[in-house]
């Protein structure tokens, strides 16, 4: 074989080498930019929650769907004293992840020391496609520290309904 | 374009986000892990890895954190990063947890092992630690230990391993048409022409199972034509769908095994229908020298050499735009064509599917859009330009995360003075001593009986009243007419009696008062522990965050750039891709091109002949 031939073997495989070294490098510099910024991002998150809401007042709450069999909800809203927290209109992979087990973290809020007042309206769909309406309200007192509601909406068997049953600690 | 996706679906496949999740219900305990469950079920991989971490780092898991922890490897591996699962993973396992997550864990490494090739010792792992497989994990580990098996080259156990799963599943279908490839390669040929006519008897699907029969159909005309049997492969050809992604390679197919058969007028038909698309495709370039071809053997030569001269023309224009397509690619302006406007906003959502028909080189690039090396450098860019998205968003954040800090630093600074002037005030009060005064006063009375010290608040006005009252009579002495002397006795007598009377009860309700009382006090002390504690904790905090903010403002300028530079490097990684496949292309129109003058030059000959 040539010396010509030879050196083009030779730079061909360089180039392939440097080409799958390259590829590797990339790889590896973007994993580690993935570490990264999954860790900043944890650490702003923190900082964002910390800042808006002090964990002496922060309130947490959350909405979970107990098997699902009698109820498909559309929409709830939660009011707090009185006043509209938030509104959540579902759609179809949220209430699939609901079923599923999953937990919506619906809403974070600050409240002084004291007792409130929370309401929860659900709307959705019933067994035969009935609309069906509910609500459910919890008087809780809110003393220091971070405290946690769960509205739950669970099958109601023999109503073939749904019952808003809340949980709250702190 | 369903063409298009059904291509690369099929390419993609396995390693797009699996059907089902990998982690079906469970009882949740903790609202954190529902939390993350919620965005994992949604398929939001990296919302659900930052949840994950968030609650690991803020202690939300009480009771489910070890499964938190296991699904945050499930969450790496969906998110490429199969290192840090498998660190993840093997650091679980040196720990005590539950059995039943030991045995998703094995499953899950036993994945990675087969990632990294290692499948060996990925089957080892199945067989040997998994005893009994968890529900929502059964079909994961029955494709699994599929592909392991295939890998080993051993088809009767895969063949088995098979049979777990759901017959008409498109993963079923998936993985049989790898088995009967791989097994007509390793010789194994019968076996692997039994499965592949299997599937072709699959009922029409979703356009992943059609794209599925439309490559049994191809593997089994490819595979008689090598056999040197065109009437078997005519025959498979027959079925091939016109508008499937295969659909230029079964027409090449269909008139191949026409021509195999002398049959040329059978493949007339076929090769009309593929050199009426576009001369992009590999198989109509073919198609154009082929046609010309079977119109010699019909003895048309005017047809045949008008035939020649289009594959020319086509060869060349072909060749000029790949030209223009390389400039273009260096110039940048391919690749922006390619991108088009993201239409995702939120930094937390999916990464979007790829829809790259917005490029005029779209066609050129088929093959290479569907081949995984694109797919890989084309998701990472996506992410990388989310990740910058994220970053961006957090940078706009940063001023007002500065005021809110500012805030709270204002409000602690006005705080504080008022916190140290209300614990002065509670100092100077001395409740304690107040109380343990009058604790030793209401011991002293019960001790010397001393009735007069239980009176209540007008009872004690009365006795101090009667009290000065008689001493004004001891001093007036004999002026004081006697029936005002009685009178005096009697209301000392009725009010000693009163007080007397119900003296045991009075000494209870004085000490439950003061008992009381001593419970305020302790509510007190806790309330003067919090204000001190705030006035000194707070400011620790507060510098923390400082110092936490002066961090992060950093950190994100400074991966912001590094993901600028990532995204160049990957942007230029694809335009190299790109670059490599028309440098390979190219030569190999020049040789159709060669072929058909030299053909074309024939032709001419003959008819002047």
């Amino acid at each position: 074989m040539s010396l010509t031939l030879w050196r083009r073997l030779l730079c061909a495989v360089l180039l392939l080498c440097s080409g799958v070294a390259v590829a590797g490098e990339l790889s590896d510099d973007s994993a580690q930019f993935r570490r990264d910024i999954l860790d900043i991002n944890k650490r702003m998150l923190l900082m964002e929650e910390e800042l808006l809401f002090p964990a002496d007042t922060r309130v947490t709450l959350f909405l979970s769907l107990d098997v699902g069999r009698f109820f498909t909800p559309d929409a709830v809203t939660l009011k707090l004293d009185g006043d509209t927290l938030v509104s959540h209109l579902y759609t179809e992979r949220e209430i699939r992840a609901l079923r599923n087990g999953a937990v919506q973290r619906l809403h974070t809020t600050n409240l002084r020391n004291g007792e409130h007042e929370l309401t929860a309206f659900v709307t959705g769909i019933g067994p035969n496609g009935r609309e069906i309406r509910r609500a459910g309200t919890l008087t809780f007192e809110k003393a220091s520290g971070q405290h946690y509601i769960q509205v739950r909406l669970e099958d109601d068997a023999a109503a073939q309904q749904p019952n808003i049953v809340f949980r709250n600690w702190q | 374009m369903r063409r298009v996706l059904s291509l690369l679906l099929l390419v993609m496949w396995p390693a797009v986000a699996p059907a089902t999740p990998l982690h079906a219900p469970h009882r949740v305990e903790d609202p954190a892990y529902g939390q993350i469950l919620y965005d994992y079920f949604q398929q939001q991989y990296f919302a659900a890895l930052t949840t994950t971490l968030v609650a690991l780092d803020s202690n939300a898991l009480p009771t489910q954190r070890d499964r938190a922890r296991v699904m945050l490897g499930v969450l790496y591996i969906a998110y490429d990063m199969p290192q840090d699962a498998e660190v993840l993973f093997d650091a679980l396992l040196t720990e005590d947890i539950d059995p039943s997550l030991s045995t998703r864990i094995w499953i899950h490494l036993a994945e990675l092992y087969y990632r990294r090739a290692r499948p060996a010792q990925a089957l080892a792992l199945l067989d040997q630690r998994v005893t009994q497989v968890p529900d929502d994990l059964r079909e994961h580990y029955h494709a699994l230990r599929t592909r392991i098996l295939m890998r080993l080259g051993r088809y009767d156990e895969t063949l088995a391993a098979l049979a777990q799963l759901d017959a008409g599943s498109r993963l079923n279908a998936y993985l049989k048409y790898n088995l009967a490839v791989s097994r007509i390669n390793a010789g194994q040929g019968e076996a692997g022409l039994l499965s592949l006519r299997e599937l072709t008897a699959l009922p029409p699907g979703d356009a992943e199972i059609n794209a599925i029969k439309d490559r049994a159909l191809l593997a089994l005309g490819v595979h008689h034509l090598r056999q040197g049997e065109p009437q078997q492969a005519a025959y498979y050809m027959g079925f091939a769908r016109l508008d499937g992604p295969y659909a230029e390679l079964s027409l090449l197919l269909h008139a191949r095994a026409a021509l195999d058969q002398g049959a040329p007028a059978r493949a007339l038909g076929s090769l009309q229908q593929l050199v009426a698309r576009p001369m992009q495709y590999e198989p109509v370039q073919e198609g154009a020298l082929l046609l010309p071809g079977v119109y010699e053997d019909l003895g048309d030569y005017a047809a045949a050499e008008q035939g020649y001269r289009n594959a020319i023309e086509g060869y060349t224009a072909h060749y000029r735009y790949l030209g223009t397509l390389s400039e273009q690619i260096r110039a940048g302006d391919w690749f922006t064509e390619l991108l088009g406007e993201v239409p995702w906003s939120t930094a937390m959502d999916p990464l979007p599917p790829l829809v790259p028909e917005r490029a005029d080189s779209f066609v050129s690039f088929r093959a290479l859009f569907a081949s995984h090396a694109f797919h890989s450098a084309w998701r990472n860019y996506h992410e990388l330009l989310r990740q910058r998205r994220l970053l961006t968003r957090w940078r706009a954040a940063l001023p007002a995360m500065e005021q809110l800090l500012a805030a709270h630093e204002t409000r602690h600074q006005e705080r504080v003075p008022q916190a140290h002037a209300l614990l002065a005030e509670v100092d100077a009060a001395r409740l304690d001593q107040q109380l343990q005064h009058l604790f030793e006063r209401l011991d002293a009375a019960v001790l010397d009986n001393d009735w007069r010290a239980l009176g209540d608040e007008q009872e004690t006005r009365l006795l101090a009243a009667l009290t000065e009252a008689r001493a004004l009579a001891e001093k007036w002495g004999d002026r004081v007419r006697p029936n005002v002397r009685e009178k005096l006795a009697f209301y000392e007598g009725l009010l000693a009696w009163d007080l007397q009377d119900d003296q045991v009860p009075r000494q209870w309700q004085h000490r439950k008062v003061l008992n009381e009382a001593q419970r305020l006090l302790q509510d007190t002390d806790a309330l003067r522990g919090r204000v001190a504690r705030a006035a000194t904790d707070d400011s620790g905090r507060l510098a923390q965050w400082r110092s936490a903010l002066t961090d992060l403002t950093q950190a994100v300028d400074e991966l912001d750039a590094r993901g600028e530079q990532l995204m160049q490097r990957q942007q230029a990684a694809i335009e190299t891709l790109a670059l490599e496949w028309i440098a390979r292309e190219r030569p190999r129109l020049n040789g159709l091109a060669a072929q058909a003058w030299m053909a074309l030059s024939d032709v001419q000959a003959r008819a002047a002949r």
